[in-house]
């Protein structure tokens, strides 16, 4: 079997995500010896490849420079992963006009966070290689809040935007008291409308912190 | 004027091109150029709150998220009143980021560029010990970061004026993390050491911050040639406005070896010792020999501030409006965050990262560096001049802030 092509990419972005898909080093060692990893500027010296299976790109469109980068990569790839806030949404710089790249190419897939979890990038791109699906399943950070029995930080009378937004970061912010932002982005069917008041303080403001409110068309 | 370019540099943070100009077969000048567009944090971080800015700064940049966030964090505390106190888990969670960093760099960025490889990729197969290594300590840096902060980029729980909480049983798997990276770390050091490195020096300015131990995030800012200001105010301090004006200086693991080498640990000392290497030195390619040594510092510094660790209460503003900075080593070297506060919100934000300081002083010895390069072959001067920037360590993402 021919083994499959995996390139990582960069726009314009805290360059993060792509720095945590390396950090559980050694399965991304043994996906290196499953696939090809074409390229790889942060780790790796290569040549521009002409076909790719999958594309993993992180970051938001900030220049045409940046334009033009994303539809190479998607004129390469049979696959596109957006990878984090900032490609998804724009990111904290969409106040400074930064866009998410579905505004300059067609997505295939979203793996979301600011920054991407580690464990589950891997076991997206591992589900992806069998030929899975990986959508975000419809689901808010309140449902990990009460799977792992995390105080709700509304309750407590501090800013939350999880019951909003899309879960599998297990809580993280949460579990350390600290406001969760939505980095995930929000689900379809939030009830957006009524945020204030089921938060009970203006959030309105924070509402774009990592970027445009709805991650999708 | 004939131009060698290198588009896309690999194995940096970032992006970024390089041009070398020649004339005549001598170089004329070095030039390196951000092909990321600025996002301007500055900008940002202005009509905030001051208590969401250090979590959005902290998305300056994904490998030095830690230090963005704390300097962040301490120049509001100052701009606002909050009393200081020592805090060593705060001291733990950069130590942790600065270790994540160098052995990542080391691994993933340097050492390609010495065993002739495209990646550590490559290398795995041939050099199963040494890779292993890497792992362990990126291991044990990642798992300080989560324990302390729930995650290993872009902190939580070091807000405003608050302290963190770990509770034994966490104290006790960071003190035997701390301790199961030791050999890997001294095995770093003498790898690193055993590199072939270019003979090379330019007598350059070397800064950072520096209290009684080594690295701080409280003491004052003191450079190679006696510059020592309190880090308050360093951004209008005369003394510091020349240095970037005439001589940019040197930042990053170099510049505080150079600047503090007398306060390493007993094992720190001992690996420059079994090196040969003496300090201060003058040659940037000792950067990369500098950020091994200081692994293994970290490490035992790590430990004497997990004793230090107590239950403390939170210090909460006393007012709503006031001016702060502050100045913290990241792992590419010194940044300073600073903030003007009133009724609240954020007026003003000015953030000088370490590229700042070291991107200048690249192209400076490159353009030293490269007539001994110039009759090669271009993948021998890219190569080389590669050496020299990836010992640099410089940070692109921090750059177009």
């Amino acid at each position: 079997m021919k083994r499959p092509k995996i390139g990582f990419f960069s726009l314009s972005c805290c360059g993060g995500c792509l720095m945590q898909t390396l950090l559980e080093e050694e399965s991304f060692i043994k996906l290196g010896e499953i696939v090809d990893i074409v390229q790889f500027r942060l780790i790796k010296d290569s040549i521009p490849e002409t076909e790719i299976d999958i594309a993993v790109i992180e970051g938001s469109i900030g220049s045409k420079e940046d334009r033009a980068k994303a539809e190479e990569i998607r004129k390469a790839a049979k696959q596109v992963i957006a990878l984090g806030a900032c490609a998804i949404e724009g990111g904290v710089q969409s106040k400074e006009g930064f866009l998410p790249l579905r505004k300059a190419i067609k997505i295939d897939w979203d793996i979301r966070g600011c920054p991407v979890d580690a464990g589950e990038f891997l076991q997206k791109i591992a589900a992806l290689l069998v030929g899975q699906d990986i959508s975000q399943r419809e689901l808010s950070v309140c449902s990990e809040c009460r799977e792992k029995e995390f105080p709700c930080l509304i309750n407590r009378g501090s800013i939350c935007l999880g019951f909003l937004s899309y879960a599998g970061c297990g809580a993280a912010c949460p579990s350390k008291g600290t406001w969760c932002l939505g980095c995930r982005g929000f689900m379809k069917e939030s009830n957006k409308g009524m945020a204030n008041e089921i938060s009970g303080k203006n959030i309105s403001h924070l509402m774009d912190f990592f970027g445009e409110e709805d991650g999708r068309d | 004027m004939a131009e060698i370019k290198i588009s896309e540099i690999s194995r940096v943070y970032g992006h970024a091109s390089l041009s070398i100009w020649l004339k005549d077969k001598t170089a004329e000048s070095v030039n390196i150029r951000l092909t990321q567009p600025r996002r301007n944090f500055q900008n940002l971080a202005l009509g905030r709150r001051y208590e969401e800015v250090p979590y959005l700064m902290s998305r300056i940049c994904g490998s030095c998220s830690f230090s963005h966030h704390l300097a962040s964090t301490m120049a509001i505390e100052r701009a606002l009143g909050c009393e200081e106190k020592s805090n060593p888990a705060r001291e733990l969670s950069i130590i942790a980021e600065i270790i994540h960093n160098h052995a990542f760099h080391l691994y993933w960025q340097v050492i390609p560029d010495y065993t002739g490889h495209s990646s550590l990729l490559e290398l795995l197969p041939k050099n199963q010990k040494l890779v292993q290594g890497a792992i362990l300590l990126r291991q044990t840096a990642k798992r300080i970061k989560t324990i302390i902060a729930g995650r290993p980029m872009h902190p939580l729980g070091h807000g405003i004026g608050t302290s963190v909480q770990i509770s034994t049983k966490e104290l006790a798997l960071v003190k035997q993390a701390i301790l199961d990276a030791i050999e890997p770390a001294k095995q770093t050091a003498e790898y690193i050491a055993s590199l072939e490195t270019e003979f090379f020096a330019r007598k350059a300015e070397y800064m950072c911050v520096a209290g009684a131990d080594y690295p701080c995030m409280t003491g004052n800012l003191i450079s190679t040639s006696g510059m020592d200001i309190p880090q308050e105010g360093c951004l209008g301090a005369a003394e510091y406005k020349t240095l970037m004006q005439q001589k940019p200086p040197v930042v990053g693991a170099l510049a505080r070896m150079n600047n503090r080498h007398v306060a390493l640990s007993p094992l720190a000392r001992k690996a420059v010792k079994a090196s040969r290497v003496i300090f201060p030195n003058y040659n940037p390619l000792m950067n990369n020999f500098a950020q091994s040594v200081e692994v293994i510092h970290l490490l035992e510094t790590g430990l004497k501030a997990l004793e230090r660790i107590e239950k403390t209460d939170d210090s909460q503003p006393r007012k709503t409006e006031g001016v702060g900075t502050a100045a913290v080593e990241s792992s590419k070297g010194t940044i300073v965050h600073h903030y003007v506060i009133k009724d609240g919100i954020v007026k003003d934000a000015k953030v000088i990262t370490s590229d700042e300081h070291n991107i200048r002083n690249f192209e400076q010895d490159a353009l030293k560096l490269a007539p001994r390069f110039l009759k090669s072959r271009r993948e021998e001067i890219v190569l080389e001049l590669g050496k020299l920037l990836r010992a640099y360590d410089l940070c692109f993402n921090c750059a177009s802030h």
